[in-house]
């Protein structure tokens, strides 16, 4: 059966040889040096402008754009802080028009502060795209995005779940798949809102107690399979209360009293994180001590799910814009359905 | 994909492909190769099948797809590339309906509802409105989310856990932040692979178990025209990234007979893989229904040595390459003769 039930990579266009190697030398004559602060604005305003179009950078642009992006976020801390007011996103899994759908619904970078919490890759058919975008956005305007580190930033879930493949197809080699990843490494992975929205991709952990002992760990590494850093990106709020092990032998899930004693611990007023569907693009738990932010509407081109975005203002009133997927004339916005002789 | 538009002359060859019906058929299926060619490492073109004529004279067919101006037949329904998603069109032929419905995931309240029903967690992506219905005066068959969850397993005698678990579980021993015991409780231990033996849900007449009766092949290979096609996902889960658990459907109707293939597709990184198929057979003319159901298993270690290419993975995410190569574990054949 050809249901891409584990969404394959594909462009909607296939592209000739000839075009991508036109491609290619226009893109290898960008000149580029990341020495000198005018120079290396221009450069990054040339590439913007070029992800913009949903064009990919060149490899060697690449390379340079991950180099500067380490020297940006290596010094941010576990803990990043971010003042209001804010617009705090969710999963964007290579959903790129979405992507601008959803710079067009909260206001245009960098006129209105940005806060994502991680998966920007696999899935969607733009992960390169998407991650070279908002990396250089990052780089350009660090002070008005700050972007956290998800579970699919990293090694080995890229590699289960498209972005590898991706890479390997726009570029011929895992060399931009590995520039990425080793650059991954190096996000940070929570940010606290003004003291009080304690904001990250997956959830809470047993061994996690305060903020303070977010702010010891080592991040700068692959997101382990155990440990407080993995929960923190992996962990799911859940009905039930305490600690929960997913059946499947790895995993946590946190009930309400956990968060409650979190959020009073750390004088949180919120807790928001992303990592899950909800059909609404934003859910409420553990009565509105948790929210679930998710921003890829149409998920994997056929859940029909809203997407939402949360704003704080200065007075830190929330507001939740919801939106749909952006209609590009051409391409499909759900999986392509022909009929075929199966058997 | 726009429909197209059936005002070709009759330059097809036979008189039974005289319909532009199948020369829409192939320009799917052509569009469709370019689109898998990509991602598909060499895919064995199918060989060419041998046109038979059709002997009988075609059943009445009725549907709220289009007719062709000029000839009157219907027009296969394309993919509807449209948000919000909505019903396909569903068809009859002779005493025999039809219905297909795809709509978006549930929303939260909806979700409740099922968990409060099936007391566990729903899949990630749970279309629970979708449905297949196949319906005679003497016999039924139904296909949503719902009803194959209900199959799935509380407290498995061989719950299958996550490669890393062990090691998981072992860390989690001694490093809580205050060093007492954290109480660890399992999640009421459900199949969280979403295995299901869930084969539609018939009634209005009995199966009968016979393992000799087979799906005619030979039949089902030729080329006759689609007159209705669909497919949909009832459920998927990414397993919290450790693999995928998916259910689908795909039916196709022609004029003399239907096929349904309902699959299950569970694969977990690094421990197994595992299809259930269960097809449904219909010959209108001799209103004989057959359903067969077919486990497919294998060890994740001894697929992946059969992996090849730059990226091995992306075979192993090939569900059809993967039914070709998982060992049958078991295969049950029923069938209902209705007069």
């Amino acid at each position: 059966m050809d249901l891409d039930s584990d969404i394959q990579m594909e462009d909607a266009v296939e592209q000739t040889q000839a075009e991508q190697a036109e491609k290619a030398s226009i893109l290898s004559q960008v000149p580029i040096s990341i020495t000198d602060p005018t120079t290396q604005r221009d450069t990054l305003d040339g590439w913007i402008e070029q992800l913009s179009q949903c064009k990919p950078l060149s490899e060697n642009s690449v390379k340079q754009l991950c180099a500067m992006a380490i020297e940006v976020v290596k010094d941010e801390q576990n803990v990043q802080p971010v003042q209001v007011p804010v617009t705090i996103c969710g999963d964007i899994h290579g959903q790129f028009h979405d992507l601008m759908e959803l710079f067009k619904i909260g206001g245009p970078c960098p006129d209105t502060n940005y806060l994502f919490m991680g998966d920007y890759v696999d899935r969607g058919y733009y992960s390169v795209e998407t991650v070279s975008y908002l990396v250089a956005m990052k780089i350009r305007y660090p002070r008005r995005i700050t972007i956290l580190r998800g579970n699919h930033e990293s090694r080995q879930i890229t590699q289960v779940y498209g972005f590898y493949d991706e890479c390997f197809r726009k570029y011929g080699s895992a060399n931009v798949w590995k520039i990425f990843t080793d650059l991954f490494d190096y996000f940070p992975i929570t940010a606290l809102v003004e003291n009080s929205i304690f904001c990250l991709h997956g959830g809470l952990s047993p061994m996690i107690e305060t903020i303070d002992q977010v702010r010891e760990l080592n991040r700068i590494q692959e997101v382990p399979h155990e440990g407080p850093m993995c929960d923190l990106l992996w962990s799911d709020p859940d009905d039930r209360g305490g600690w929960g092990i997913s059946p499947r032998g790895a995993g946590f899930t946190f009930g309400q009293d956990i968060s409650e004693q979190f959020n009073h611990t750390n004088g949180l007023s919120l807790v928001a994180r992303a990592h899950q569907l909800v059909m609404e693009g934003y859910s409420w738990s553990h009565q509105d001590l948790v929210v679930t932010i998710f921003s890829a509407p149409n998920y994997c081109y056929r859940c029909g799910n809203q997407a939402a975005i949360m704003e704080v203002d200065e007075n830190h009133n929330r507001n939740f814009l919801q939106y749909d997927p952006s209609v590009r004339p051409g391409e499909p916005t759900v999986t392509r359905k022909t009929p075929d002789y199966f058997l | 994909m726009q429909r197209s538009e059936c005002s070709r002359p009759d330059a097809a060859s036979g008189p039974d492909l005289a319909c532009p019906d199948s020369i829409q058929i192939d320009a799917a299926r052509q569009m469709h190769r370019l689109t898998t060619s990509s991602r598909l490492p060499q895919r064995p073109a199918r060989p060419p099948v041998p046109k038979e004529p059709v002997a009988k004279p075609p059943l009445p067919v009725s549907t709220d797809s289009p007719s062709c101006a000029s000839c009157g037949t219907v027009i296969t329904p394309s993919p509807v590339a449209t948000l919000p998603l909505r019903d396909t069109p569903s068809i009859n032929v002779g005493d025999w309906k039809i219905y297909t419905a795809r709509h978006p995931i549930l929303n939260a309240s909806e979700i409740d509802e099922f968990e409060s029903i099936l007391n566990l967690p729903v899949p990630e992506m749970i279309f629970g409105n979708n449905r297949v219905r196949i319906s005679h005066p003497k016999l039924e068959i139904d296909f949503c989310a719902l009803d194959a969850l209900k199959l799935v397993e509380f407290n498995p005698p061989n719950l299958i856990q996550v490669s890393y678990a062990s090691e998981w579980v072992k860390s989690r021993q001694h490093k809580h932040y205050n060093n007492s015991d954290v109480v660890l409780e399992m999640y009421k231990p459900f199949d969280w692979t979403y295995s299901t033996l869930y084969k539609g849900l018939v009634s209005g007449s009995e199966m009968i178990r016979d393992d000799t009766m087979e799906i005619p092949l030979e039949k089902l290979k030729r080329q006759d025209p689609i007159l209705f096609f669909d497919e949909m996902v009832l459920y998927e889960d990414e397993l919290g990234d450790n693999g995928i658990s998916a259910l689908s459907i795909k039916i196709r109707v022609m004029h003399s007979c239907l096929l349904l293939l309902q699959r299950l597709f569970v694969r977990v990184d690094n421990v197994l893989l595992r299809i259930y198929d269960t097809r449904v057979y219909i010959d209108f003319e001799q209103n004989l229904v057959i359903r067969e159901f077919k486990k497919q298993e294998l060890e994740y270690d001894k697929l992946f040595r059969l992996c090849t290419g730059n990226d091995p993975r992306k075979m192993m995410r090939d569900i059809n390459w993967c039914s070709q190569r998982l060992p049958v574990v078991s295969v049950e054949r029923e069938y209902a003769e209705l007069s």
